[in-house]
């Protein structure tokens, strides 16, 4: 087995989330009563996997392994592994392990499809414009926190309504902390797919003269972008809250990764892009 | 000779019987200075609380004696007659450690793993190691009994959950809201649970209680007591938009709040969250309020089941701290007297204790 490959290391590293993953399952069987701090244990070590076939990837290709399909999902997914670790740290909270760990196997699992990793795609942006796929991938890993937030929201407010008895042994945070979690990382997340989307824009319009194009994954991402600012306006000035957000959010992020894949494999500019 | 314990506790005796025993805190140091002078105690502690009324002492002589010696030291200090014996408990050696750490514990309260006993038992300590009256052999009973409240904490689920209905409705709060700082609070009817329960909240931050009754006059005397405002029955709707947590103790034979009356309240907070307090039977407040958006309700029976459970949970740990008070007060008793024989040289027992 060769141990400086990332097509080695990656599928460990999706082995490693899919036990945690299992682990979760059983967690959520026990309502969460039970430490998670096993959970993180088993991420954090997929998580070194992870960084290693990240690291080998970038050493290999001498650039930021974001150009193909494998590379975009590995580097989102471990931008989503980094943000839970993170989180961790800063809040001394671990609850979120269980939830976090399926979008991560989830994510990992798509690297091991076969010819995901095209290695003709190398085309790489300068300058300023080099930040747009690193920032919308960012992006999106921020918006799959949100969701994974809003998963744990709504697990927390069924428990608070419909299971008194259980729910004061459910470790989870609290709701408001959940809706505050969420909100904050969705306006976060608007804020980098905006520049990122905007980098994009301005390159096109200096390779090609015009802002946009028409482009699958431009209007994809154009949709997506404008999803989230409809959810942010009704959340901000119509009072979107509870459930009612939490389900908005997480109805965003199934429609990013159930598309995402499609929208990259339709677009015409994101496989042969302009030259600026 | 050696270590020993008398007392009366909540489980021996009702309170009229303890109350006539108790120390008051000022007359402890002339308590424990009467036990040395008078009754030849070198070490003594005196724990007393509502519930209990234990001596700890050490003296060079057999222990059956020195318990009789206690014994009348506090009938003669309370002036009560002899005949109250079988209201005493009298502990020597080995059991008298187990008792001093299982009380320390909160594993011999009348609530289970309650943590205030810890602080009593430390005050305790303090006023005779402060006086003089603790040595080594008491110092070294005391803090093992400290280190071992400690461990059973950390080792163990007998402090885990709320015990108390107020307890669970504040902990429940906290799941809700995170941070009860600068929460509002109403009571609706002027009761006793519902004023333990605002106290809890507010003892957790919660500020700007609001009490409302049928009886303005107990509104106003409850609000007082919470150091909140009184408002009319009549007119708590009005400032219910801004209230994010309401406990409802009404005699009322109906609702006092339903789902249709909820319902305008309820689209003014922006999707704040608000939790619902029914202590009244019957119930004051219409389950059905539940299934608006941001509502949670608890009733009486909702509350009392999360009680039971913790206090279910806390009982079954209770093998496992009897376990580590068992092996502590071995190891602790063994350290006490490591290296002496008493009845060989009952006159050295305290020289070279380390």
């Amino acid at each position: 087995m060769d141990f400086s490959n990332e097509h080695t290391l990656m599928p460990i590293a999706t082995l490693i989330y899919g036990v945690a993953s299992l682990y979760s399952v059983f967690l959520w069987r026990k309502g969460f009563t039970k430490d998670d701090k096993i959970v993180l244990g088993i991420i954090s070590g997929g998580f070194i996997f992870h960084t290693a076939s990240l690291i080998i990837r970038a050493a290999e290709e001498q650039r930021c392994p974001i150009n193909n399909l494998f590379e975009v999902t590995m580097f989102t997914s471990w931008v989503i592994g980094l943000g839970f670790l993170l989180s961790v740290f800063w809040t001394k909270s671990r609850s979120h392990g269980p939830f976090i760990s399926p979008v991560l196997f989830s994510l990992s699992l798509m690297t091991l499809f076969p010819n995901v990793d095209d290695k003709s795609d190398t085309f790489t942006l300068e300058g300023w414009f080099i930040l747009h796929v690193p920032l919308i991938l960012l992006s999106y890993g921020v918006f799959a926190l949100a969701g994974v937030a809003s998963v744990m929201y709504l697990t927390h407010v069924h428990y608070l309504k419909y299971d008194k008895e259980s729910v004061f042994w459910v470790r989870l945070p609290s709701i408001t902390q959940l809706e505050r979690a969420a909100t904050v990382l969705l306006y976060f997340g608007v804020l980098l797919l905006t520049i990122g989307l905007a980098l994009g824009f301005s390159f096109l319009k200096i390779s090609t003269g015009s802002f946009i194009s028409q482009d699958a994954k431009i209007y994809w991402s154009i949709a997506v972008l404008a999803g989230y600012l409809i959810l942010l306006f009704a959340h901000y000035f119509k009072g979107l809250r509870g459930r009612y957000l939490a389900w908005s959010t997480i109805g965003l992020l199934i429609f990013v990764l159930s598309t995402f894949w499609a929208a990259n494999l339709l677009s015409d500019i994101h496989n042969n892009p302009p030259q600026g | 000779m050696g270590i020993i314990s008398i007392g009366l506790s909540h489980h021996t005796c009702p309170v009229e019987i303890r109350e006539k025993v108790a120390f008051p805190d000022n007359s402890l140091p002339t308590a424990l200075q009467t036990l040395k002078a008078e009754h030849g105690f070198e070490e003594s502690v005196i724990l007393s609380t509502c519930n209990r009324v234990e001596i700890y002492g050490f003296a060079d002589r057999h222990p059956v004696e020195s318990q009789e010696s206690i014994y009348h030291f506090i009938c003669d200090f309370h002036k009560l007659d002899t005949a109250q014996k079988e209201h005493f408990f009298f502990k020597q050696q080995k059991e008298t450690l187990e008792h001093l750490f299982k009380v320390a514990s909160g594993l011999d309260s009348m609530v289970l793993g309650e943590t205030e006993i810890l602080g009593q038992v430390k005050k305790a300590y303090k006023t005779s190691l402060e006086g003089k009256h603790s040595g080594k052999i008491l110092n070294r009973a005391f803090q093992n009994a400290f280190q071992v409240a400690k461990k059973i904490r950390t080792e163990t689920s007998i402090q885990r959950g709320a015990v108390s209905v107020g307890s669970v409705a504040v902990d429940l709060a906290v799941k809700i809201f995170d941070d009860l700082t600068g929460k509002k609070v109403m009571v609706i009817g002027a009761g006793d649970t519902s004023e333990k329960t605002a106290k809890s909240l507010l003892s957790r931050g919660a500020h700007s209680i609001f009490v409302t009754n049928r009886s303005f006059d107990r509104a106003v005397k409850l609000a007082e007591e919470l150091d909140g405002a009184a408002i009319h029955f009549d007119d708590w709707e009005q400032s219910s938009e801004k209230i994010d947590i309401i406990i409802s103790s009404t005699s009322a034979p109906h609702y006092v709040i339903n789902k249709k009356r909820l319902e305008p309240m309820i689209s003014k907070r922006r999707g704040r969250p608000l939790l619902l307090i029914d202590i009244a039977v019957p119930r004051d407040i219409d389950p059905a309020c539940a299934e608006l958006e941001g509502v949670f309700v608890y009733n009486i029976d909702d509350l009392q089941a999360i009680a039971d459970k913790s206090m279910a949970l806390r009982e079954k740990e209770v093998q496992k701290c009897d376990s580590i008070v068992s092996v502590k007060a071995s190891e602790v008793l063994d350290q006490i007297y490591r290296g002496f024989d008493f009845h060989k040289n009952p006159k050295n027992l305290t020289k070279g204790l380390s």
